[in-house]
């Protein structure tokens, strides 16, 4: 449950992060380049780092390192 | 009749948007999915495997193509003179006048036209793009923040190589009376090309008003 629970919240940042980046890409200004830039990739990437703790995190506890 | 020439170029269609969209659509939609079967999908190995692929590759492929895509569009003249900061600079390009250089680099297709200001304002280096970009980056934040200043100037006097990159070896640059002599200084970088062709963008003609309205 944990694990889904992360993966949900580790989802959520992605999500975010895309739909911003969607919006700021069909009409890229100045503006929207500074918004893509600075909230949409690094939500993206809070998303990823997230869902790549998780992993490591049950790979480690199930010892499948 | 002034603001002519920049919507000649504002309005012309944009770079090809379609595949990063719809690849951060897909990568939207996976999410939706992944995100009401996460309980389900995380009990199996084909669910982790659907995880990884939809949480980890699939919005790192759309981060990588938008990336990509906002960095050809912003090297685009239509995104740098979509500032309005950036109009006057915009205008010089269409100067009827010879000493104007990004006006006869313009005018004369020297540089891309769809890239102007990007081919002549980074530096021909390595990261020398990704420099720009952050440059550009800044530009746009102090726009929000403080405000644009009254006057712009260079971070840093206008570099030789970056006229080098494309006069260097062309016969016109060569071959002119003026350059006899200077070759080797213009080079090393001890003489400016910036010391004999001083006219900048040529705001001070623009503002008169004087263009060149080739573009329809």
């Amino acid at each position: 449950v944990n694990e889904a629970a992360r993966m949900r919240t580790a989802l959520l940042f992605t999500i975010t992060g895309l739909i911003v980046q969607a919006f700021c890409l069909y009409d890229l200004t100045p503006g929207t380049f500074l918004v893509f830039a600075l909230v949409a990739v690094p939500l993206v990437a809070i998303g990823l780092l997230k869902f790549a703790l998780t992993v490591w995190r049950v790979l480690r506890e199930t010892k499948g390192l | 009749v002034q603001i002519l020439p920049t919507r000649a170029i504002a309005s012309r269609p944009s770079a090809a948007i379609a595949m990063p969209l719809v690849i951060a659509l897909v990568a939207i939609a996976a999410g939706f999915v992944l995100y009401l079967a996460a309980g389900r999908l995380a009990g199996s190995t084909a669910g982790r495997l659907a995880l990884l692929l939809g949480v980890l590759f699939l919005p790192l492929v759309a981060v990588v193509a938008g990336a990509d895509q906002a960095y050809r569009e912003s090297s685009s003249t239509k995104f740098c003179l979509s500032c309005h900061e950036m109009e006057d600079y915009g205008r010089s390009l269409f100067v009827d006048d010879r000493t104007v250089l990004p006006a006869v680099h313009y005018q004369k297709r020297l540089v891309d036209r769809d890239h102007a200001c990007f081919e002549c304002h980074t530096n021909y280096a390595m990261f020398g793009d990704l420099r720009a970009k952050v440059d550009g980056l800044q530009h746009v934040w102090v726009h929000y923040t403080s405000g644009p200043p009254d006057s712009f100037e260079l971070y840093e006097p206008y570099p030789n190589a970056n006229c080098l990159h494309c006069h260097d070896d062309a016969r016109g640059f060569l071959e002119a009376p003026a350059h006899a002599g200077q070759l080797e200084a213009v080079v090393a970088g001890e003489t400016s090309c910036m010391q004999c062709h001083a006219s900048g963008h040529g705001l001070d003609v623009a503002a008169e008003g004087e263009f060149w309205l080739h573009e329809p």
